[in-house]
């Protein structure tokens, strides 16, 4: 199951989304995205009571970024990462220093990520 | 000397230190004989010597040594346990070698063949099984592994509908975590957009970089399950062999920047330890060498360079980039594995530079003082100001060029290690040397010429002082003796320590034995310490047998002529049946004393400062109180003087007072009588050369500021002569 919530102000749009973001649910994951990034010009997306988590979520999100790039529109993710979350994206070797090709705004997901978990270390 | 020639003394140079490392190495792995990591260095030693010898010709040296090393790969793969006979045979091994090596016309062939016949009859054929699993040795170089470590590059492109077939990605790839050190990047290139995308495919693959001794065929096992549609590529990039070749090589190295064939920058470079990024993406046809020249015109970190003209992923650097980072760590991590202390780098420099050095260096001093005595006479502020700036580079010249020839003590100390263990085992009995302050520094010379002085303390103290170990038990003793070395700075000295639990020194036997010898008179009232240095006089010994290691009457007083020279001061403490303590007090250097300079007539001479107590006046008065007896009354207490005056025979007319300067030497005062005392000096020691050589009484010379030399005084050999007189009425 996901658990997920949609609120629209100022073209922008909040994504709360929760519960179970595994390759199970990708499909659904995908509609959403999709709807939220045709409706408004900014997205913003925080996770929240996540139970799971897995590589499609990952990719999903690699390829909203790209997506929401090449459409000149905002991306961002808020709010505190939960722990499983941070835990998929070094196991899968996602963390970056730099963002891909595409990420011509210098915003990946991934890079900020990878500062983040720098500075813990420190 | 011809090319060859040279190559060849370089080798036998290298070769020395190899053979003292592969001893001191052999002596620990005796204690701690499950060590994987001091059997790989007993192994590389070996290797090189063998290696590098058949470069250059020894092959005597390379066929021996390669019986012994293919011994020390047994011990290496756990075939072969550590034994107490093992390392005998090895230390006779490097004794063998040491042969060849200084004369290898002297060395004995059966003896050779002996100890290869020995080492084979220790191979596996002949341990029995069982025994060979109990051997904590073999079952620890079994664990550690003695397989190289191998890096891999790994990419891995699992099938699309992995997801679909309920395997888990990301699982599958930690898994390799299990087999050894591993860095793992993810490529995103390839995945859709949110609208292309299917959800349930995995579009990710992956660039791994592992570090394992467990072979190529353990990770195509993690990949078993999706093997047929999955794209794996995996490449050796870091052979782990390179280690042990680079042991070898680096000895080359060496040769080649000593004989300045190739500069060290060159050598850096061609033997880069890491790839530099563009390389690996190249190397990996993620990228040609035009790109990377094309952007390497922006001067920006290549990664981001190369991502942002669009040439590359940013995975695909990434994924370099970790892969730097990866084999960067393994290196260090192989290089602290094979230097676990100081790796400060360091230069070889022939010591007689350095003796040059140390004699410039001394004469800038000379030719300061005079330059400050010059300036200070002209009172010219600007010379002044020079001629202080001159002063204080000088003097830290002086200090940098005595800390040069520092050496710490730890070399001796090891080296007395085997000399333990071989002269205990001569004489059956157990003793357990412990050492401290090893990282105490001296000078080269000092260090040099306190071996033999060493050599024959600790002799003595194996051979009479620490009891069998029959005795030791009845006495209740632990049956394992002590002896313990120390050396620590105080002051300007070093005290060394030599300290054994032994039967201690016999008072009464010690006194008989002087009585008997006319040495002492038998009412002679004799504090403690008076006794035992009794035992350094010429001619003393009290073992009762004389054996192969000491007792032959030539040892104590032998010891304290070395130490003299070197203006060190010899202490014994003792307590019967506790044991005894030795205490060589030594000079920091040999090179530069604290002196104290006096004048007579017109003459200039220095003192020792170290052994002057005070100074006092002599009138004509105190003169006429004695009687004409060489007697001065310092406070109610009655000094002998010596009048240096009549001693060297200076003409001139001596002042209305004179000057008593007191030293302190072997417990008593005796006193010198001089003109004048201009103060203290910082005396750099010239030796007088060869003429002068036998002169008693003088130990050296010094040139003053002025240009005027003035000579050393030998203050223990002055008093000596002047007692020995004194008995001849």
């Amino acid at each position: 199951m996901i658990d997920f919530k949609a609120e629209e102000t100022d073209n922008i749009t909040t994504l709360t989304i929760g519960g179970e973001l595994t390759v199970q649910n990708a499909s659904a994951l995908q509609g959403i995205f999709i709807r939220s990034l045709e409706s408004s010009s900014s997205l913003t997306i925080t996770l929240k009571d996540v139970t799971d988590l897995d590589l499609s979520f990952l990719q999903l999100l690699c390829s909203v970024h790209r997506t929401s790039t090449d459409l000149k529109k905002n991306l961002t993710l808020s709010g505190p990462c939960p722990e499983v979350f941070r835990e998929a994206v070094k196991s899968a070797g996602f963390l970056r220093r730099t963002g891909c090709a595409y990420d011509c705004n210098k915003n990946c997901l991934w890079a900020e990520m990878k500062k983040h978990a720098e500075k813990e270390i420190n | 000397m011809s090319n060859s020639e040279q190559h060849k003394a370089a080798y036998k140079e290298e070769a020395y230190e190899l053979l003292a490392e592969l001893e001191t190495s052999l002596l620990e792995l005796e204690e701690n004989s499950g060590d994987a990591e001091l059997i790989g260095r007993i192994f590389r030693a070996l290797h090189t010597i063998k290696g590098s010898g058949s470069m250059f010709g020894f092959d005597d040296i390379v066929e021996f040594t390669h019986e012994v090393e293919t011994s020390f790969d047994m011990v290496r793969n756990g075939l072969l346990p550590v034994t107490k006979e093992l390392i005998d045979l090895t230390l006779s091994s490097r004794d063998y070698i040491k042969i060849l090596l200084d004369k290898p016309e002297a060395a004995d062939k059966q003896k050779a063949g002996e100890i290869i016949n020995s080492l084979k009859k220790l191979s596996p054929k002949t341990i029995m099984p069982d025994e060979e699993k109990n051997s904590p040795a073999t079952l620890s170089a079994k664990r550690n592994g003695s397989e190289k470590n191998v890096t891999y590059r790994i990419r891995v492109r699992p099938p699309l509908d992995i997801f679909t077939r309920g395997i888990n990605p990301t699982l599958l790839i930690n898994e390799l975590h299990g087999l050894g050190e591993c860095s793992i990047v993810a490529q995103t290139d390839t995945i859709p957009h949110i609208v292309d995308i299917d959800p349930e495919s995995c579009y990710t693959y992956w660039d791994i970089i592992l570090t394992t001794d467990l072979g190529i065929n353990a990770i195509k096992d993690v990949f078993i399950f999706i093997e047929d549609d999955c794209e794996l590529d995996i490449y050796i990039i870091d052979d782990g062999r390179r280690a042990d070749e680079e042991s070898a090589q680096s000895m080359l190295k060496n040769i080649f920047t000593r004989r300045g064939y190739v500069t060290r920058e060159d050598l850096e470079r061609i033997s880069a330890p890491h790839k530099r990024i563009g390389e690996i993406l190249v190397e990996r046809g993620d990228l040609t060498e035009e790109d990377i020249k094309k952007a390497l015109r922006n001067q920006k970190p290549i990664g981001e360079m190369l991502v942002k003209a669009g040439m590359v992923d940013a995975g695909k650097v990434e994924s370099a980039l970790a892969e730097q980072q990866h084999i960067k760590e393994i290196k260090l991590k192989e290089q602290q594995k094979e230097q676990p202390a100081d790796s400060a780098s360091s230069i070889r420099v022939a010591s007689d530079k350095l003796d040059s050095l140390v004699n410039l260096v001394g004469e800038m001093v000379t030719v300061q003082a005079r330059l400050s005595q010059a300036s200070a006479y002209r009172s010219d502020p600007e010379l002044l100001s020079i001629s202080e700036e001159v002063e204080r580079l000088t003097a830290e010249l002086r200090d940098q060029t005595m800390s040069i020839r520092m050496l710490p003590i730890g070399t001796t100390f090891s080296k007395f290690k085997r000399l333990v263990r071989d002269l205990s085992k001569e004489l059956g009995k157990e003793i357990e040397l412990t050492t401290e302050g090893a990282e105490t520094e001296l000078d080269k010379t000092v260090i040099e010429k306190l071996n033999d002085p060493m050599v024959h303390l600790i002799r003595n103290c194996i051979d009479h002082g620490i009891e069998t170990p029959d005795i030791r038990s009845r006495i209740g003793k632990p049956v394992q003796g002590m002896l313990h070395l120390s050396a620590r700075h105080s002051g300007a000295y070093v005290l060394i320590e030599i300290m054994d639990d032994g039967a201690g020194l016999d008072a009464d036997a010690i006194r008989a034995k002087a009585v008997e010898k006319g040495m002492i008179t038998p009412d002679a009232e004799l504090t403690e310490k008076e006794i035992y240095s009794l035992i350094l006089a010429p001619g003393f010994s009290t073992a009762k047998t004389i054996t192969n290691v000491s007792g032959r009457g030539v040892g104590m007083d032998v010891v304290k002529r070395a130490i003299d020279n070197l203006r060190g001061s010899i202490g014994i403490t003792s307590q019967k049946g506790v044991g005894t303590t030795i205490t060589l007090k030594l000079p920091l250097t040999l090179a530069i004393i604290e002196g104290l300079l006096v004048k007579i007539s017109e003459e200039y001479f220095v003192l020792p400062l170290s052994v002057v107590e005070e100074c006092v006046e002599l009138t004509r008065q105190d003169i006429a109180n004695a009687h004409g007896r060489h007697l001065a009354n310092v406070r109610g207490q009655i000094v002998p003087y010596i009048r240096l005056r009549e001693q060297f025979t200076i003409n001139g007319k001596q002042p209305e007072i004179e000057q008593i300067v007191i030293v302190g030497i072997e417990g008593r005062r005796v006193g010198f009588v001089v003109d004048n005392v201009v103060g203290e000096h910082q005396t750099v020691i010239k030796t007088l050369g060869r003429v002068y050589k036998d002169i008693e009484g003088i130990s050296g010379a010094t040139i003053l500021g002025d240009g005027t030399v003035a000579l050393i005084l030998d203050i223990q050999k002055l008093v000596q002569t002047a007692e020995h007189e004194e008995v001849r009425g």
